[in-house]
């Protein structure tokens, strides 16, 4: 089985877009995107811990080690403040930093464990061609791309299975405890695919580029679409291409692969939070100020209304004295509604409303 | 034996010339960030620290490349307009999507950390000047620091404190009360623009010693054992800054020890020993005193209950 | 015509502590208040009710320029709200804020007067004492150094009375005060503002406990995004106007 490296490295990059950019919608949702940022450090620990216990990279041993230090680390974290001594974000800023920094210290005091400190960080994706695996002297390709491939398989049947009881978990506790259906259960379980892909990640990646996989693309998706079962599949997308990107600028520039990935997801992050459909900020800023004007047309409108009703005349230097609106402001609303015959302008200069005025007044306070 | 050889250690700060400028630096270091983390803790914007720190990496990163030095005060420069770009961008995004703050801090941190380790690969890649000097900034590098950096932290700590003392009365009253604070005329923008600077400041300081992954702890965890044992904010800064320094250079002297044993770590290990024994001892909060009240209380509690009534009556009595 | 309006301005003003003009504050698109005429009487104890989202925090936060006003004036004695802010004290909802605060109950009081102290000028004896005769008043002399998490609610809101007590200002404005304290802090409140009021003051006060209103107030306000009545409590309290204020869709009014 030979595949070119090149395909490895963008295999892998995809498997793990793909793994942590599914997992990575439910911790958006349910405003945990932080947990990941602990649980991504503070696997280091338990792979290490996992590699000393039984003096080498066993990949069953480092994932279970890694597991059990997530899942340590979400304990411990529930536990300070449940305590109600801390609250939930300073209890994570206390405990990941603690869980990581003893790994370091661990790797760094320990020769033999093979682990680069920085790479801890950035990941070393680009040795994942020669870390192969053999099944009976059989070489039968990239270990990392079976391990992911293999956490893939368990992360979609967990989605698939667990649908329903996540999307009503994640958007109606109560309903769902209700229902019968669970929602600690399902948090747990939720919180150990996020340490399982985590570690699993963590080996190939490192630690940030698994936290920008987990709540990048998730976050995009979440600014394009309402729907959950929508969400997942931009969400993966959004995740694969960003390492396909992510790659080949690496290559073209010849930096860092995964902080290029993660700086692709970012920017990518960044245009559809610009440019986005409905609610990017371009659109978004549309929107605004045009609802604003709108607004502020049936403020004057009404205004006239009101003050002809009790037998007071409205000019635009009335206007803008009443409604506190600078003489600009006012004079450029006060030529728009006469252009749009909602007013009509006596011999003195005064504001009476047409027909057209009247009913937009009236509309709008239906 | 042991003490003879702590004792031994200690004096090094004194003796050793390279010790003496690791352990004032990481006191600077505690000193500062203990006192402003206690607004982050307060504000609860403990995450937002560990952002803005992963922000400044690819301040490092530019700075390097376009000014060509290691100058520290340069690097600081650039650090400090990242983190605090980093801070806008979290905000902004929390601001004007839905969005919540948790995935708007991950966003910032990791797509920012990735652009500064792109940097750092491509400063490594065109060669020339080594990077060696610029990844301290992951994990800190205390023993790197000399006189200069010393001085230059020193300044930028005296410069966050002068701000911390003359608005104190103002970061309190936003902090605590802020829409009180407005209506009385202080202008609340600016005021959490000041403090977000001098919180950046306290964050650029740290990444020379406990580098951007750490940093988030320097924060928090000396401003939250110095919670447990008070309930007055100068009492607690003061604290805290005194949790703060103890923690860099006990760390430091312990790093001192031991070979290839990173500065950051251990510091960050030390302040949250620190922070343990608060929780356990201290007298108001502590686990220990309220294992103790909570033994007497069920003896001593109908009592308690009538003088409480009792008082209570007396109050009211003269209104 | 101009001269006639400020001659009526200056008579108003004798009258009223407060007055809005065609105020309306919008949040995006949906309105939180609407077109709003109204004047604050002097000395008159006056409260604010409608029905949950009606614009009733909002009322009051505009008039102190907290929320931004998307049209129309407020005036206090005559001046914009930034030049007569020393006028007015304010008492925002008790869960704004975080009780687990490192501060003590006299520290609490003391910011009130951060605002007459002004910037870099830090507290000193005289506001400490002032703060003591301010907690004084609403029978928490022996809570001065507890930490304000360890009060009970309604302690908490005879804390933040005093607050506004040491602000010593002329207008008070508060946001359910009365919300969910014990009877002996509710008595403690009105007896304070009682005196407040003989002294001339004016209070405004966001209340939920219809029940209440013609017990304890002079003035009533009814909102519900627009102006429902405004005027002294025999006239306006009344079951058509309440009916109008609670019904469940209010539209705008013309």
């Amino acid at each position: 089985m030979e595949i070119s490296s090149d395909l490895i490295i963008i295999g892998t990059a995809v498997l793990v877009a793909a793994n942590c950019a599914s997992i990575g919608v439910f911790l958006v949702l349910r405003k945990m995107a932080m947990m990941s940022d602990a649980i991504s450090h503070s696997v280091l620990l338990g792979i290490v811990i996992a590699v000393f216990a039984v003096g080498g990279r066993e990949p069953v041993a480092v994932i279970v080690g890694g597991v059990l230090s997530g899942i340590l680390t979400i304990s411990l974290v529930e536990l300070l403040y449940r305590s109600g001594k801390l609250k939930q974000d300073s209890s994570i800023g206390i405990i990941f930093p603690f869980l990581f920094a003893i790994g370091v210290i661990l790797v760094t005091q320990a020769g033999n464990v093979h682990i680069d400190v920085e790479h801890v960080l950035y990941g070393s994706i680009e040795f994942a061609p020669f870390d192969t695996l053999y099944l009976d002297e059989l070489n039968i390709g990239s270990k990392s791309m079976w391990v992911l491939g293999i956490l893939a398989i368990a992360n979609v049947s967990f989605i698939v299975i667990l649908y329903k009881e996540l999307k009503i978990s994640t958007f109606d506790k109560s309903l769902a405890l209700s229902a019968g259906l669970m929602p600690l259960l399902v948090h747990y379980l939720l919180m150990i695919m996020v340490a399982t892909t985590a570690v699993v990640a963590f080996e190939s990646v490192g630690a940030i580029l698994v936290i920008a996989f987990f709540i990048v693309p998730a976050s995009a998706a979440f600014l394009l679409t309402d729907r959950l079962s929508r969400m997942l599949i931009i969400s993966v997308s959004l995740g694969i291409i960003s390492a396909v990107i992510g790659y080949l600028f690496a290559i073209f520039a010849d930096v860092s692969i995964s902080g290029s990935m993660a700086t692709i997801t970012g920017i990518i992050f960044g245009l559809v939070w610009i440019f986005g459909p409905n609610r990017g900020l371009v659109s978004r800023w549309r929107r605004i100020s045009k609802q604003r004007f709108e607004v502020d047309l049936v403020i004057v409108l009404t205004h006239i209304h009101k003050e002809l009703g009790s037998d007071r005349q409205v000019s635009t230097s009335s206007m803008s004295n009443s409604l506190g609106w600078t003489k600009e402001y006012s004079k450029k609303l006060s030529e728009f509604i006469q252009e749009q015959k909602f007013v009509e302008k006596n011999t003195q200069g005064n504001f009476t409303l047409t027909n057209i005025g009247l009913k937009k007044v009236e509309n709008y306070s239906n | 034996m042991i003490l003879e050889e702590i004792l031994s250690i200690f004096l090094g700060i004194f003796t050793d010339y390279t010790l003496r400028y690791v352990a004032l630096g990481s006191a600077i270091l505690g000193i500062t960030s203990g006192a402003l983390g206690c607004f982050t803790v307060l504000r609860k914007q403990s995450l937002f620290g560990d952002a803005i720190a992963h922000a400044a990496l690819p301040g490092i990163g530019f700075a390097y490349l376009f000014a060509g030095t290691k100058d520290s005060l340069l690097l600081m420069l650039g650090a400090a307009i990242f983190a605090w770009f980093g801070g806008m961008i979290t905000l902004a995004i929390t601001n004007t999507t839905r969005i919540k703050q948790d995935a708007a801090l991950g966003i910032t941190l990791s797509v920012f950390f990735g652009l500064g380790i792109v940097l750092l690969s491509y400063l490594q890649s065109i060669g020339g000047a080594s990077q060696g000097g610029l990844d301290r900034f992951l994990f800190g590098q205390a023993a790197a620091l000399i006189e200069s950096d010393v001085i230059n932290l020193g300044i930028l700590s005296a410069l966050c404190f002068t701000i911390l003392i003359l608005f104190y009365k103002e970061f309190k009253i936003t902090t605590f009360d802020s829409s009180f604070g407005q209506s009385l005329g202080f202008p609340i923008k600016y005021l959490n623009v000041l403090l977000t600077s001098v919180i950046v400041v306290a964050v650029v300081i740290g990444l020379h010693t406990v580098g951007v992954v750490l940093m988030v702890s320097m924060l928090i965890a000396p401003a939250a054992a110095a919670r447990q044992w008070t309930s007055n904010l100068k009492n607690m800064i003061i604290l805290s800054a005194i949790f703060g320094g103890l923690s860099g250079i006990i760390g430091s002297m312990i790093s001192s020890t031991a070979e290839g044993m990173s500065t950051g770590p251990v510091i960050v290990i030390t302040i949250t020993a620190i922070l343990g024994i608060s929780f356990v001892f201290s007298p108001k909060q502590g686990y220990l005193f309220k294992h103790l009240r909570n033994q007497r209380k069920s003896q001593i509690s109908l009592d308690n209950i009538k003088t409480i009534s009792d008082k209570e009556k007396e109050n009211h009595g003269n209104i | 015509m101009e001269q006639k309006s400020s001659k009526k301005n200056s008579e108003s003003e004798k009258e009223y502590s407060v007055i809005i003009k065609n105020l309306s504050v919008t949040y995006r698109t949906e309105p939180a208040l609407w077109n709003i005429d109204l004047n604050f009487p002097k000395g008159q104890m006056i409260a604010i009710v409608g029905p949950n989202g009606a614009g009733k925090s909002t009322l009051i936060k505009a008039v102190m320029g907290l929320v931004p006003i998307t049209a129309g004036k407020v005036s206090i004695f005559g001046k914009t709200y930034s030049k007569n802010r020393d006028k007015v004290a304010y008492v925002p909802q008790r869960g704004s804020v975080d009780w687990d605060f490192p501060t003590d109950a006299l520290d609490v009081v003391e910011m009130g007067l951060y605002g007459k102290l002004g910037w870099f000028r830090r507290p000193n004896s005289k506001t400490r004492n002032l703060a003591r005769e301010c907690l004084d008043k609403v029978g928490l002399s022996n809570y001065a150094d507890r930490q304000i998490g360890q009060l009970s609610g309604g302690q908490q809101q005879r804390v933040f009375l005093a607050r506004a007590l040491a602000q010593d200002a002329q207008i008070y404005l508060m946001d359910e005060p009365l919300n969910g304290v014990d009877v002996i802090t509710e008595k403690t409140i009105l007896s304070i503002l009682e005196n407040l009021k003989k002294e001339g003051k004016t209070i405004v006060m966001v209340h939920h406990e219809l029940q209440t209103v013609d017990k304890y107030f002079d003035w009533v306000v009814m909102v519900n995004r627009n102006l429902i009545a405004n005027g002294p409590i025999k006239e306006v309290f009344t079951k058509i106007n309440l009916d109008r204020t609670y019904q469940e869709k209010q539209r705008m009014s013309i």
